[in-house]
C-alpha cells in the first residue's frame, strides 16, 4: 500500500514536472504557434505525429524558467523559428494595421449604412407607391401590419 | 476502364465549350436550333463526368495501382466505405468530384429552373458550361485522375490519409461541395438575368430558393467539418479560425446576408444592386476558397499540396470579376431599386444592419487570413495571425448579430410603432435580463458569455413570442395549440423556417458560448493512476490492443466517476495505420446536454515512457450539433410551399382587435 502510494506521489509529481506548466510557461505558450503549419497554439497543438510541438513545448517550458522577461523569450523563439512563431499579430508598426482595419471597416460600414438610412428616408415614394403616412395613420398601420399581415399572410 | 474514363472527361470538356461557343453564336444570330442543340450538349456534359466517376471509382476498388492517384491516395486493406472517400481525398479526384457535382447542379436546375425561365435559360446554359469548361480543362490537362504512374506498378498502394478515415468524412467533403458548387446556380440566374437586363421580380426567386440550398448545405458541410475536427483532430476544439476553415466561411457570411437583404427586393423592390453583388461576391468567394485550398499561399492542415494548380484559379477569379464587372456597368439601369424607407425603425433597416454585421465579419476574416500573405509580401516576413486576432473582432460582432436576430422579427416592414415596439420587446428582454441575472448569482463574471446567453434569451424569446401570439390567433378560430403552430407554419413556410433556422442558430450560439467554460488537464496515466477533471474522476483500468489489415491500435481503458459514482467506461485510444506509417489518435468522448468530456490518448511520454491522457470539459458543445439539426429542419420547412388558408373570410372586429393587441 505504502509502495503503491510512494508510486503514485512520484507519478504525480512527474506529470506536475511534465504537464502542470507554471501561469508563466502557459502565457508564452500562448502567444506562440506550432510551425509545422497547422497555426494550432504550440501549447495545445497535439495533432500525433507533429515533428516541431514537442521541442517546441520543451523549449518553451525550459526558456519560461529562465529570469528573461517574457519578451526576450519571445524575442529568442521569433530568432529561432521567424516571425511567424508569434500567434498574433504585434501592435506595433506595419503589424498594427491587422488590428486596426477591421474597425475602420466597421466605422466605415456604419457610417454608409446610416448614410443610405438618412438618405432613403428622404427619397420620393417610387411611382404607384402610397404617400407616406400620417403619425396617427402610421400607428394604426403599424400595427395592422405588425399583427395582422405578417401573422396571417399567407 | 481508365481509358475511357479519361476519353469520358475530354468528351465532357469537348461538350462544355461547344455548349459555350453555339450558345453564344445561336443568340448572336437568333438561331434556335443551335440555341438549342447548345443547351441539351450543356446538359449532356453531367453523364459525360458521371461515367468519369463510375471509372475512377471502377479503378479504386479494383486497387489499380497503375493509376497515380489511386498509388498515392488508396491500398487494398482499405475498408470499401472508405474507398469513396479516395474520390475527394487528393488534387486530382477531387477536382474530378467539383465536376461532377457542378454539372449535376447544372443539369437539375436547367430542367427544373430553366424549364420556369425560358427567357434565361439560354445565357444560364452558357455560364454554367463556362464554369464546367474550367474545371474540365483542369481535370484533362492540368490534374488528370486519369494519368499513370511514369514506371511499373507499386504491389500496394500508399493508402488514404488517416485524418480522413472517419465516418464524417464520407459525408463532408460532399456536403461542403454540394455548398461551395451550389452557389455556382444563383450566380449563373443572377448573371444572366443582368445580360438579358430582366426584371429583378422572378429571377430573384429562383436565385433565392438555389441560394438557400447552397446556404443550407454549406451550414451542414461547414459544422460536419467543425465536427470532424471534434472527433478526428484531438485537441478538443471545432473550430480554429484556419485559413481552410475560413474560406468556407466566407461565402457563408456573404450567402447569409443575401438571404436577408433578398426579402427587401422581394418585398420593397430595394437593394437590387446590392444583391446582385453580393451573389457575385459569395460565388467568388467559393472560387477564392477553392484557390486558397489548393494553391498553397497559406499554411493550413486542410490544405492540398503546394502546386502551380492556384495559377489556374487566380486566372478564372480574374475574368469571372471582368464579366461581373462589365456586364454591371453595361447594364446596371435594368437594377434601378425604389430605395425609400419611412422609418429606421422598421424590418428594412433591420436587413440593412444585418448585412453590414455581417459583411465587416466577411472583411475582418479575409483581412485576417490574407494578412500573413500581405505582410510577407510588403515586409518580407510572414506575420501569423491566430485565434485571439479573430476572436477580438469577431466576437462583438457576432453578438451584435445576434442581438438584431431577435430585433428583426419585431420590427414591422415599412415603419414600426413605439408601443409596437414596447409591447413586442418588454417580456423578451426581461428573459434575457432573467438570465443574466441568474448567471451572476451562479458567478458567472465574464462579460462576453453573459452577454451571449442573455441576447440567446432574448432571442429565443421573441421567437417563442411570435409563434405564441399568431398561433393564439388560430386558436380563437376553434385549433388547439399544436395544430395552431403547425397551421400558422404551413402558411407561411419561409417565414417560420426562417424563425426556425434563427433557434437553430441560437442553440449554436449557445453551444459555442460554452466554450468559454472549457477546461482541459493532461498527466501522465500509468496502470492505476487517477486524475480529476471537474465533476469527474478518471482511472486508469487497463490496456487493450488490436491489430488487422489496415491498422493496429491501443486503448487506455478509463474508468469515470462522476463524484464519486461509477459512470462509464471509456476507450482513448491511437491507432498506427500501416500503409501511410502514420499514428491517429482515436477520442473517447461522454456527450451529456451540458457538458462533454472529452479523452485523448496522446502517446508516451518520450522520457517518461508512461502513456499521457489529455481530458478536456467541453460545456454545452453538444447544442451545436443539436442547433444544426434544427437549422436543417428549419430549411427544410422554408423550402415548402405555402399551404393555402383555409379560411377565407374576412377577420371579424373581435378577432382583429385580438390580433392587434396579441
Amino acid at each position: 500500500m505504502r509502495k503503491t502510494l510512494v508510486m503514485l506521489v512520484l507519478v504525480l509529481a512527474a506529470g506536475a514536472a511534465l504537464r502542470g506548466d507554471d501561469a508563466r510557461t502557459r502565457r508564452i505558450g500562448e502567444q506562440l504557434i506550432c510551425t509545422c503549419g497547422c497555426t494550432q497554439n504550440a501549447m495545445t497543438c497535439n495533432h500525433v505525429g507533429c515533428p516541431v510541438v514537442t521541442q517546441m513545448q520543451a523549449e518553451i517550458r525550459q526558456r519560461a524558467a529562465s529570469t528573461d522577461s517574457d519578451e526576450l523569450v519571445l524575442q529568442s523563439f521569433v530568432q529561432e523559428y521567424g516571425t511567424q512563431v508569434i500567434a498574433n499579430p504585434t501592435h506595433v508598426g506595419f503589424n498594427r494595421i491587422a488590428w486596426i482595419m477591421p474597425w475602420v471597416a466597421l466605422g466605415l460600414g456604419l457610417a454608409l449604412v446610416l448614410f443610405f438610412v438618412k438618405r432613403w428616408q428622404h427619397e420620393p415614394a417610387a411611382a404607384g407607391m402610397a404617400p407616406p403616412p400620417t403619425a396617427v395613420q402610421a400607428r394604426v398601420q403599424a400595427d395592422i401590419e405588425a399583427a395582422t399581415r405578417e401573422f396571417l399572410d399567407s | 476502364m481508365q481509358i475511357f474514363g479519361a476519353y469520358a472527361l475530354l468528351l465532357a470538356f469537348v461538350l462544355a465549350v461547344y455548349g459555350i461557343l453555339a450558345g453564344i453564336v445561336g443568340l448572336a444570330v437568333g438561331h434556335k436550333r443551335l440555341q438549342a442543340s447548345a443547351q441539351r450538349a450543356s446538359l449532356m456534359v453531367f453523364p459525360a463526368v458521371v461515367a468519369a466517376v463510375i471509372c475512377l471509382l471502377g479503378l479504386i476498388f479494383h486497387n489499380d495501382f497503375s493509376v497515380a492517384y489511386i498509388a498515392e491516395h488508396s491500398n487494398r486493406a482499405l475498408p470499401f466505405y472508405y474507398k469513396f472517400a479516395v474520390l475527394w481525398s487528393g488534387q486530382e479526384g477531387s477536382l474530378l468530384f467539383w465536376s461532377l457535382l457542378l454539372s449535376g447542379y447544372g443539369y437539375v436546375a436547367l430542367l427544373t429552373s430553366g424549364r420556369r425561365h425560358p427567357h434565361l435559360r439560354g445565357w444560364v446554359a452558357i455560364i454554367l458550361s463556362s464554369l464546367q469548361a474550367f474545371f474540365l480543362l483542369l481535370n484533362n490537362f492540368v490534374a488528370s485522375p486519369f494519368s499513370s504512374l511514369p514506371v511499373g506498378t507499386p504491389a500496394d498502394g500508399s493508402g488514404l490519409n488517416p485524418l480522413l478515415q472517419y465516418t464524417q468524412m464520407d459525408i463532408h467533403p460532399p456536403i461542403l461541395y454540394l455548398g461551395y458548387i451550389g452557389f455556382s446556380i444563383p450566380f449563373a440566374f443572377a448573371l444572366a438575368a443582368l445580360i438579358k437586363r430582366a426584371p429583378g421580380d422572378r429571377w430573384i426567386q429562383v436565385t433565392r430558393l438555389w441560394s438557400m440550398i447552397a446556404w443550407g448545405f454549406l451550414t451542414v458541410g461547414i459544422v460536419l467539418g467543425g465536427y470532424w475536427a471534434y472527433k478526428v483532430l484531438g485537441w478538443g476544439g471545432y473550430w480554429a479560425w484556419d485559413p481552410v476553415e475560413n474560406a468556407a466561411f466566407l461565402p457563408w457570411l456573404t450567402g447569409t446576408a443575401f438571404l436577408h437583404s433578398v426579402m427587401m427586393q422581394e418585398k420593397r423592390g430595394m437593394l437590387k444592386v446590392w444583391n446582385v453583388w453580393l451573389i457575385f461576391a459569395t460565388f467568388l468567394l467559393t472560387i477564392f476558397g477553392t484557390f486558397l485550398t489548393r494553391s498553397g499561399i497559406v499554411s493550413s492542415v486542410h490544405a492540398f499540396a503546394q502546386s502551380s494548380i492556384g495559377n489556374y484559379f487566380v486566372v478564372f477569379l480574374v475574368l469571372i470579376v471582368a464579366v461581373c464587372l462589365f456586364t454591371f456597368m453595361r447594364n446596371r439601369r435594368s437594377l434601378r431599386s425604389a430605395n425609400q424607407l419611412e422609418s429606421t425603425a422598421s424590418r428594412e433597416s433591420g436587413f440593412l444592419f444585418n448585412n453590414f454585421v455581417l459583411l465587416v465579419a466577411c472583411f475582418a476574416i479575409l483581412w485576417g487570413t490574407l494578412f500573413p500573405v500581405l505582410s510577407e509580401a510588403i515586409q518580407g516576413e510572414k506575420i501569423s495571425v491566430g485565434r485571439e486576432f479573430f476572436d477580438r473582432i469577431n466576437i462583438p460582432l457576432f453578438l451584435f448579430l445576434i442581438f438584431l436576430t431577435g430585433v428583426g422579427p419585431l420590427l414591422a416592414w415599412r415603419r414600426t410603432s413605439l408601443g409596437s415596439l414596447r409591447r413586442n420587446f418588454q417580456w423578451p428582454a426581461l428573459f434575457g435580463v432573467v438570465i443574466v441575472a441568474v448567471l451572476l448569482a451562479l458567478g458567472i463574471r465574464d462579460p462576453y458569455p453573459l452577454v451571449s446567453f442573455g441576447l440567446c434569451g432574448f432571442v429565443a424569446a421573441t421567437i417563442t413570442g411570435e409563434f405564441w401570439r399568431g398561433a393564439r390567433v388560430l386558436q380563437s378560430r376553434g385549433r388547439n395549440f399544436p395544430s395552431a403552430v403547425i397551421h400558422l407554419t404551413m402558411r407561411n413556410t419561409r417565414r417560420y423556417g426562417g424563425y426556425i433556422i434563427h433557434v437553430g442558430i441560437i442553440l449554436m450560439a449557445v453551444g459555442i458560448t460554452g466554450s468559454a467554460f472549457n477546461k482541459d488537464v493532461e498527466a501522465p496515466m500509468p496502470y492505476g493512476a487517477s486524475m480529476t477533471i471537474g465533476p469527474y474522476q478518471l482511472t486508469s483500468q487497463s490496456y487493450t490492443q488490436d491489430d488487422n489489415a489496415n491498422f493496429s491500435s491501443e486503448a487506455e481503458i478509463i474508468e469515470v466517476k462522476r463524484d464519486g459514482r461509477d459512470v462509464a467506461t471509456m476507450y482513448p485510444s491511437r491507432r498506427f495505420y500501416k500503409a501511410s506509417n502514420q499514428a491517429q489518435s482515436m477520442v473517447a468522448i461522454r456527450t451529456r446536454p451540458l457538458e462533454d468530456l472529452y479523452l485523448v490518448y496522446a502517446g508516451d511520454d518520450p522520457t517518461s515512457q508512461q502513456p499521457i491522457l489529455h481530458a478536456y470539459l467541453n460545456p454545452l458543445i453538444v447544442w451545436i450539433w443539436i442547433g444544426t439539426l434544427v437549422v436543417v429542419f428549419g430549411i427544410f420547412v422554408a423550402l415548402l410551399p405555402n399551404r393555402r388558408a383555409d379560411a377565407t373570410r374576412p377577420l371579424s372586429v373581435g378577432e382583429t382587435r385580438e390580433v392587434v393587441h396579441a
